[in-house]
């Protein structure tokens, strides 16, 4: 098991590193087309639909990030204050909310690429449902992330295994 | 049971067990999703389609910039520049703390980015002066709301995405005289305290060093005007903008202040991700979230709601301001923002408040409640930062309220103050 949550925690580090590439090529991007409209006065449409799509793939695939190193923000004051059984409980009814959500996401996403595949991205020109690709991919990592903290919440609070109890 | 109830139910359930309030807003739409009949497909659509939106780049990247400022030397800087301007006042570090957060505020807009690079320049200084280690913390707290308020502010445009169709340049420029006035403020309150405990004044440096100073200040200030400048005179959007300013933050922590070099730009954009991320999550399940209450008539349940309470609006706004500490004092800025403004605006709305007036006035309150506890994470980074507890501090943070709650009042009641600036470059 704690091969699992090193394996998790290499992938959730490519995740961040990914996202902060795209969040540097995004920078870059935009930047160009302020350049090329004041110097070149000429647009490039392709520029923002690119942007756009970039701009879901850092949100989904930092969504499932953030599952793993615990960075979605919670109401968590009233949790805090349960005595320490009934808390482990309500953490581990939360990764199963999320588990769940992310069955329904990735299931929900499938269809959608399905749906939006027979339409093309005018200025990209390749078929909407690739871009919606992301949904599946980074709900598949939510549901991983979110079983594997459960399991780990249950070694650690009750067989006092070094899991990684976060 | 009716789909609204669905809803708040599950809404309320799933945040009182710590859920994370992104999933609570995408599950309890997906499940009031079904309950009313929708293909539930819409949601994960309207999840998607959320975060599809130029304008919302414009968020990573102030917050990018954001960061690369408060490491790149630039909160250093207009520290040093807030001194020469107003450390020789008696109580001068205090007020340097609030005119630092308001120039700060003017060039990157997170309160938590000023609190965690200011602060620890300012506390230390301030308690080796012989003021309060608390007041200290308390003041560096409050001035830092000014960040939210004052332009760019990404929380501002995060209202403009839940709200449609609001322009990012009028919420920019609302925001400068109300951002201000709540420096005023504190800066008012912290004069009368400095002369009650005798807070020292500052000795104003040579005049050599005052115009180095002045000098390297000035250029860090330079990025309030690309920005907000090249965003109200329409020269560029704010995505743009927020692009700009990234790269003017490289270049003065790189080549201007040499603080840092590129090889320390990866961690500091790795840093940044972490909050990005869960912003634009939540931002998309709460395109799912504001679809769903619309489409339930929502806001009209609750217009009608407050109007059966009383049809008096200045108690109707007075309510509303209420309940926005409050909810601030739970809950965290861009999460109140998203589900708040779906609800609210539209009963504001028929009240005659307009959009850009209820969005200051939204941010006031929600800035006052990051100062409060017990969630407030503006006063919890304060006190990792100033080594004090949140219960001692929040004492502190207590004085500075009433001048704090006064410019809510103000602001809800003179839409002038929030209108006069946009209407000008309209």
């Amino acid at each position: 098991m704690n091969t699992v949550t090193k394996i998790l925690n290499k992938i959730e580090k490519y995740i961040t590193n990914i996202t902060s590439v795209m969040i540097i090529i995004l920078t870059l991007l935009i930047s160009f087309q302020v350049f090329i409209r004041y110097v070149l006065n000429t647009g490039q449409f392709w520029i923002q639909e690119l942007s756009i799509i970039m701009m879901m793939w850092i949100a989904f695939l930092g969504a499932a990030a953030a599952v793993w190193n615990n960075c979605h923000i919670g109401l968590n004051f009233i949790v805090e204050s349960l005595p320490l059984s009934l808390k482990l409980w309500a953490r581990i009814l939360n990764d199963f909310i999320i588990f769940i959500f992310s069955i329904l996401f990735f299931n929900y996403g499938l269809t959608l690429i399905s749906k939006t595949m027979g339409g093309t991205l005018s200025a990209l020109g390749f078929a909407i449902g690739y871009t919606y690709t992301i949904i599946p991919v980074s709900a598949l990592l939510m549901a991983l992330f979110s079983i594997v903290k459960i399991i780990n919440r249950i070694r650690t609070f009750y067989f006092n295994k070094q899991g990684g109890l976060n | 049971m009716s789909p609204i109830w669905i809803l708040v139910i599950t809404f309320t359930f799933f945040l009182i067990i710590g859920l994370p309030i992104s999933f609570c807003l995408a599950v309890s739409s997906l499940l009031t999703a079904w309950a009313a009949g929708l293909p539930p497909l819409v949601v994960t659509k309207r999840i998607a389609t959320g975060v599809q939106s130029f304008p919302l780049i414009a968020i990573p990247l102030f917050v990018l910039a954001g960061s690369i400022m408060s490491k790149g030397g630039i909160a250093k800087r207009i520290v040093d520049f807030a001194y020469i301007l107003v450390g020789p006042f008696k109580g001068g570090l205090a007020m340097v703390n609030c005119i630092q957060s308001m120039l700060f505020g003017g060039v990157s807009g997170s309160a938590i980015a000023d609190i965690s690079s200011t602060g620890p320049i300012m506390i230390p200084m301030m308690v080796e002066k012989g003021y309060d280690r608390e007041f200290s913390t308390a003041i560096t707290v409050a001035s830092s709301t000014q960040g939210i308020i004052i332009p760019p502010s990404h929380n501002m445009i995060i209202f403009a995405m839940a709200a449609g169709g609001v322009s990012i340049a009028d919420l920019f420029l609302a925001g400068y005289i109300p951002g201000i006035m709540v420096g005023l403020s504190l800066m008012i309150t912290s004069y009368f305290i400095a002369v009650k405990r005798d807070y020292p004044r500052e000795e104003r440096p040579s005049l050599e060093e005052s115009l180095k100073i002045a000098k390297d200040g000035i250029l860090s200030i330079f990025a309030a005007l690309i920005i907000v400048g090249g965003i109200a005179f329409g020269i560029f959007t704010a995505t743009e903008a927020s692009a700009i300013a990234v790269l003017y933050a490289i270049f003065l922590g790189i080549f201007v202040y040499e603080e840092i070099t590129f090889k320390d730009l990866f961690p500091i954009v790795v840093d940044s991700v972490k909050t990005i991320c869960t912003v634009l999550f939540l931002i998309g399940s709460a395109s799912a979230f504001g679809w769903i209450i619309t489409y339930l008539q929502v806001p009209a349940i609750v217009t009608n709601f407050f109007l059966s309470l009383t049809t008096n609006r200045i108690i109707i706004f007075l309510l509303i301001n209420m309940l926005l500490i409050l909810l601030g004092m739970v809950m965290d800025v861009a999460p109140l923002i998203v589900i708040v403004t779906p609800v609210l605006l539209p009963v504001v709305q028929s009240l005659g408040m307009s959009s850009i007036t209820f969005a200051v006035v939204l941010l006031l309150n929600l800035g006052i409640g990051l100062t409060t506890p017990p969630v407030g994470t503006g006063l919890f980074v304060g006190c990792s930062v100033g080594k004090t507890t949140m219960e001692e501090t929040a004492k502190s943070t207590m004085i500075l309220w009433p001048g704090m709650i006064l410019v809510v009042l103000l602001v809800t009641f003179i839409p002038s103050l929030t209108t006069f600036l946009p209407s000008l470059f309209s």
